[in-house]
């Protein structure tokens, strides 16, 4: 609508909509009606756009990938049975006799060591075990234990186990740097889906995991070495025409540990079929080992570790870390994070999930898309961010930001110097804090109860309850109630609309008001009191002695009375003053009352 | 109460692998299409946010007992709407990285209305005033022919012959155009 003459447009409309839909808060009334009209529109029986076959194949494996499943139904085999028979026939023309063969005679699980000596620094050998689920396995190059290590040698009856299929695998691509020793262990699930290793590796400082789908769980020992032990499990459902294969790598270089799962079939063809994973590793390392993880479905758990920077990357499946004593990095993009104990900062950014922290002696900085999170016990600053979710505190000791788009924010506990919350909608609620508290936010009450510090608050629509506080408050509200009671320190508001209520307070005060009732009682004025209501009554009870005061009153029309210490005044022409004392009582108001007693 | 009715509360009881079939036919396109056709975003966006809703609906529904269909829609959509408003206030203005030094600058920082936005507002306020004091089916109709509806699809939402209602909806536009020019 450029010109205020023309009339609204449709497109305008339709953008006012939405806007409000995205801007205000879910549970307002109107809103909800809006949202039950959405829903009907959405979910009709009209498909406004149909989706492209490929995405909506991409998306059911996602789903059912991550939910343990993989199938999409009957609703869309009519469809895609069409694409798979192509996919077949295709597929089977471009075998050639011996691809045939490989897919007809099932591939043996094989286990191989290559090593590569440039130089060779101390590096211990590579180890592997037998273990049952491995139906056949072969050791190449495999060099034999170091004497006096403990370490067992290679499994003999394993190793005279014959071998039907060598699979030699490239290195996994990760530094391309020279490295004085290279080893490596490839295990190829079996036809039954199974992956077991029982392996371990010695000196090595750093040890990244990459792309597992299974639990994955992290200790530590006295020892020397790496030791991994555990099962992968796939488990394949229905039809399945190119069935993935996996490989498991573990590969050495230098003291760094790669392990790694290789799905070597980029292209599978799925009808009516589906993946589901199981399993768990587990890794036993030294402390002071260095930790990578990018794991990508299964819960991952790491105590005790102490080395430069423990990082941990999970897509789908709970993070769990406790004692760890170096600098820690999460990354989730589904699942809880729960982390205590952690001597060192912390980075964490989680998409979806909520976020449990517990005991942190350095700095934290949390990013959450979605989830609550909840921090107790921290000994550095911290910095939260949120975009949906509630947000708890307690017991932090360092400087505090928080920054929330929607959701609850409750703080108890705090020492910390500052503290900075911004908050869109949702309450904010702080009790026993030592620290100065600057809240700002869009939409919800705020309650800050037995502050000691300085408080500024900024709020657009909701109500504000300040209790015990020792510390100067200073109050900017567009629109909501403000209630004071036992404030020791200087009080500045200015509201636009909702009444101020003051109880119990020692203090300076200013006041200025649009619209709205100023109420006081038990005023105990250290400095001058200065009020300014345009539209509404001004009632202040003071404790003070009528000879500390000096009174101006002014109101355009409203009535004006002062009646203290056996003195009862009223006003005269809009106007009341009386000289005593060296503070001074200023009020203005256009069309309300004032009472002074 | 139809089999379809029945069905849909009784979703806990599927298999997971009939639960995705069906989630997806009923909610997850139809969520794709919408996001397109009403939010006007982009088509990765929109496979985006219909497998977060589906993903957080398979996560969460077991947690809650629907009473009927219209409920469980309801709770699939609002997590839409939730994911939605995180897209748009992600694009709009929340940092993706956050640093100590930063952040609290950045929480303090107020920035200035401009005109233009204060007139928006204005007009926001108006829709939501005269929203307020809309029967359902006039807030059906103007939300619906805003999206570009013709009116007989709207004459199958709401209970009022369909040759009247192009009246009805240009005498809203005009009530709300009124009382936007009151204001600015």
């Amino acid at each position: 609508m450029s010109d205020s003459n023309n009339i609204i447009s449709d497109a305008e409309i339709q953008g006012l909509f939405k806007q409000r839909l995205l801007e205000q808060p879910m549970d307002d009334a109107l809103n909800q009606k809006l949202i039950e009209m959405e829903t009907q529109l959405a979910f009709s029986n009209d498909l406004l756009l149909m989706p492209d076959l490929k995405k909506e194949k991409e998306m059911l494996e996602k789903l059912g990938a991550i939910t343990g499943f993989g199938p999409w139904g009957k609703w869309l085999f009519t469809g895609l049975s069409t694409l798979a028979v192509v996919a077949t026939a295709f597929t089977l023309l471009n075998h050639t006799s011996a691809d045939l063969q490989k897919k007809i005679v099932p591939a043996p699980q094989t286990m191989t060591i290559a090593e590569n000596k440039q130089n060779i620094p101390a590096a211990a050998p590579v180890v592997p075990l037998s273990r049952p689920g491995f139906k056949t396995h072969k050791h190449n190059n495999q060099l034999p234990a170091t004497p006096g290590s403990g370490v067992a040698v290679a499994d003999s009856i394993a190793a005279e186990q014959a071998v039907t299929n060598k699979k030699e695998t490239q290195a996994a691509p990760y530094f391309n740097g020279a490295y004085g020793v290279e080893k490596k262990l490839s295990l190829q699930a079996g036809d039954d889906g199974k992956v077991a290793v029982d392996t371990l590796f010695k000196g090595i400082k750093r040890v990244e995991i990459d792309g597992l789908y299974c639990d994955v769980n992290v200790s530590t020992h006295a020892e020397n070495n790496v030791s991994i032990k555990g099962e992968m499990k796939f488990k394949f459902k229905g039809v399945i025409l190119k069935k993935p294969d996996y490989i498991f790598h573990c590969t050495q270089k230098d003291s760094v540990l790669l392990v790694q799962l290789e799905k070597t079939q980029k292209s599978s063809v799925f009808i009516g079929g589906s993946i589901s994973h199981e399993g768990a590793l587990n890794f036993v390392m030294p402390k002071q080992t260095t930790l990578i993880v990018r794991n990508a479905a299964g819960k991952l758990t790491v105590n005790d570790l102490e080395g430069t920077t423990c990082h941990l990357g999970n897509s789908y499946g709970n993070i769990v870390a406790s004692n760890i004593k170096s600098k820690l990095e999460i990354r989730s993009s589904s699942g809880d994070v729960t982390l205590s104990h952690i001597t060192g900062s912390v980075n964490c950014k989680a998409s979806y999930g909520n976020i449990n922290v517990r005991e942190v002696s350095g700095n934290m900085l949390i990013a959450s898309s979605s989830g609550n999170i909840s921090i107790s016990q921290v000994k550095g600053n911290a910095g939260i961010a949120c975009s949906y979710g509630n947000i708890d505190l307690s017991n932090i000791d360092g400087e505090l930001n928080v920054n929330s788009a929607s959701g609850n924010i409750t703080g108890s506990d705090l020492n910390a110097g500052k503290i900075n919350i911004k908050s869109s909608y949702g309450f904010v609620k702080f009790i026993n804090c030592k620290a100065t508290l600057d809240v700002k936010s869009s939409s919800g009450n705020i309650s800050l109860a037995n502050i000691t510090g300085g408080i500024t608050v900024s709020a657009s629509y909701g109500e504000i309850n300040l209790n015990n506080v020792s510390g100067d408050a200073l109050i900017n509200s567009s629109s909501g109630n403000i209630e004071i009671s036992k404030l020791t320190g200087k009080m500045f508001i200015t509201s636009n609309y909702g009444h101020i209520v003051a109880n119990d307070c020692v203090s300076q005060v200013s006041i200025k008001s649009t619209s709205g009732n100023v109420t006081g009682k038990n005023i105990a004025l250290v400095k001058d009191l200065y009020v300014n209501a345009n539209y509404g009554h001004i009632h202040m009870n003071l404790k003070n002695d009528l000879n500390e005061l000096t009174f101006n009153l002014s109101s355009t029309s409203g009535n004006l009375t002062l009646n203290k210490g056996g003195i009862k005044l009223t006003g005269k022409e809009g106007k009341l003053t009386l000289q005593k004392g060296d503070i001074l009582v200023k009020a203005v108001s256009s069309s309300g009352d004032q009472v002074f007693d | 109460m139809n089999k379809s009715l029945k069905e849909t509360y009784t979703l806990k009881d599927l298999a997971q692998k009939e639960l995705i079939a069906e989630l997806y036919g009923r909610y997850g396109k139809k969520l794709y299409a919408y996001a397109i056709y009403s939010w006007k975003v982009d088509e990765d966006t929109a496979w985006d946010l219909a497998y977060k809703t589906l993903y957080k609906v398979i996560d969460s529904h077991k947690k809650y007992e629907f009473e009927s269909e219209e409920k469980f829609a309801s709770f699939v959509f609002k997590i839409f709407i939730n994911y939605l408003r995180n897209n748009y206030r992600d694009k709009k203005k929340l940092p993706v990285e956050m640093t100590l030094s930063d952040s609290d600058r950045d929480l303090l920082q107020e920035k200035p209305e401009s005109g233009r936005e204060i007139n928006n507002n204005i007009k926001l306020a108006v829709l939501n005033g005269e929203l307020d004091k809309m029967e359902d089916w006039q807030r059906m109709l103007l939300l619906m022919k805003s999206e570009g509806r013709s009116y007989a699809e709207i004459a199958r939402f709401i209970d009022k012959p369909e040759d009247n209602l192009r009246v009805y909806y240009q005498r809203l536009k005009e009530q709300i155009t009124k009382k936007i020019n009151e204001r600015l």
